[in-house]
């Protein structure tokens, strides 16, 4: 049997030789090269990727970095001031004691009013019942919308008496709040950007009130949670 | 003398030495394929395995800008929030309610000889007023300059009377435009 299958070799090596050779190369071929270079070109798109991804997580660091934690923690402390994450009924009482006074009103009842929901911001909403001069109730309006804590007059009622510059206001004001918690996106997505809109509303709010209450809730970082409670009423009584 | 050769070797062996002269011509070629082959293997091999190691070190500096974005997580929270919130005071600061527009519309058109009883302005934006006035005429300037306005859509004169003292009394609806 082997000296036969020699045999047959000897006559027939010039074509069975390059047979197995090729059948070598092809095999050679298919299970080492072919695969190999599939994952070399698949892997280069990839590492080109990654090194992307790198690039962007680096700016993204360095741009945050950059940040002054100290001034970052006090913008946010205004905007807080002005749009807070929770309800701060001691705050916005504060603010509308405050507002009437100064527009020369007297508060004869408030109450509580129901939460409404709009598309960015929640509100909860305060009814007035206020005393003082008709003439000044524009001015007292004016205070109320221009206020650096969010506020929008959803409704109002005047009654003059006869002869009289003095009426009874009913105001419903609601005072607006954003539950958002700063939830992150991907560890790679975009950091928001302050744009030139943004920086001249911080100046505004800084300019309209320059000791912002934070109300807790949301404490930024060394911040306490404790409530600031706004003066109320007049610094003398007795004046 | 012409010279000659005699060629004694048998007919079989020539054809024998031609075919084994082919093959080993057969088997060079053979061979070189399979070195070349072998070789361009060996370089696949050897690229891969550098490829892979580059993209451990690709990965290892992502791993280390993810730690160092991670760390800071803080500040991006708080520039998150800073930037929703101002987008959203945005919209209201400085931006007067459609109810007190409408409020300081009618205290500007109202004429000196009409007094205000009440105004009401509610929800929808609708303004009742209830006022009166010695002088009818004042009442016919209201309703004229209300109905001037381009932010008023209707004007309605809900009530008008005229009392023994001579006063005019009336209320007004007053519908404003919707956006």
């Amino acid at each position: 049997m082997r000296e036969a299958t020699l045999k047959f070799y000897q006559q027939n090596r010039l074509i069975i030789f390059p047979i197995m050779i090729v059948l070598c190369c092809l095999t050679l071929i298919l299970i080492v090269i072919l695969p190999q270079t599939g994952k070399l070109l698949g892997n280069q798109a990839a590492a080109g990727a990654i090194q992307k991804k790198s690039a962007v997580l680096e700016a993204k660091a360095a741009e945050l970095e950059n940040y002054d934690t100290a001034d970052l923690n006090n913008k946010v402390k205004f905007a807080l001031g002005s749009l807070p994450a929770e309800k701060d009924f001691a705050t916005a009482v504060g603010f509308i004691q405050n507002l009437t006074a100064t527009s020369g009103f007297s508060i004869a009842s408030l109450t509580l009013g129901g939460d409404f929901k709009d598309q960015n911001t929640t509100s909860y909403s305060i009814n007035l019942n206020l005393l003082g001069p008709i003439k000044s109730l524009q001015t007292l309006l004016n205070n109320i919308e221009n206020s650096p804590r969010l506020m929008r007059v959803r409704s109002m009622e005047s009654t003059t008496k006869a002869d009289s510059e003095t009426g009874s206001i009913f105001l419903i004001v609601d005072i607006l709040y954003a539950a958002d918690t700063g939830r992150l996106g991907a560890i790679d997505s975009p950091l928001p950007q302050l744009s030139q809109t943004d920086q001249e509303i911080l100046s505004e709010l800084v300019r309209l009130n320059p000791a912002p209450v934070v109300s807790a809730g949301f404490p930024t970082e060394g911040q306490s949670t404790t409530e600031e409670l706004p003066s109320r009423g007049k610094a003398n009584p007795f004046e | 003398m012409a010279r000659f050769s005699i060629d004694l070797l048998p007919l079989e062996f020539k054809a024998e030495s031609l075919k084994r002269a082919k093959f080993y011509k057969v088997q060079n070629i053979s061979v070189l394929t399979i070195l070349v082959v072998v070789f361009l293997s060996s370089l696949t091999v050897a690229l891969r395995f550098l490829q892979s190691q580059k993209i451990s070190q690709i990965n290892n500096v992502l791993a280390q800008s993810q730690s160092r974005v991670s760390s800071l997580k803080d500040t991006e929270v708080q520039v998150t929030v800073l930037k929703n919130r101002l987008t959203t005071i945005d919209k209201y600061l400085g931006v007067t309610s459609l109810q007190v527009q409408m409020y300081s519309l009618i205290q500007k058109l109202l004429p000196g000889p009409i007094s205000l009883s009440s105004l009401a302005v509610n929800n929808n934006r609708e303004i009742l007023l209830q006022a009166n006035t010695l002088d009818e005429g004042a009442i016919d300037e209201l309703i004229n300059n209300l109905t001037d306005q381009d932010k008023i859509s209707t004007v309605s004169l809900d009530n008008l009377n005229r009392g023994r003292d001579g006063i005019y009394r009336f209320s007004l609806t007053i519908k404003p435009k919707q956006k």
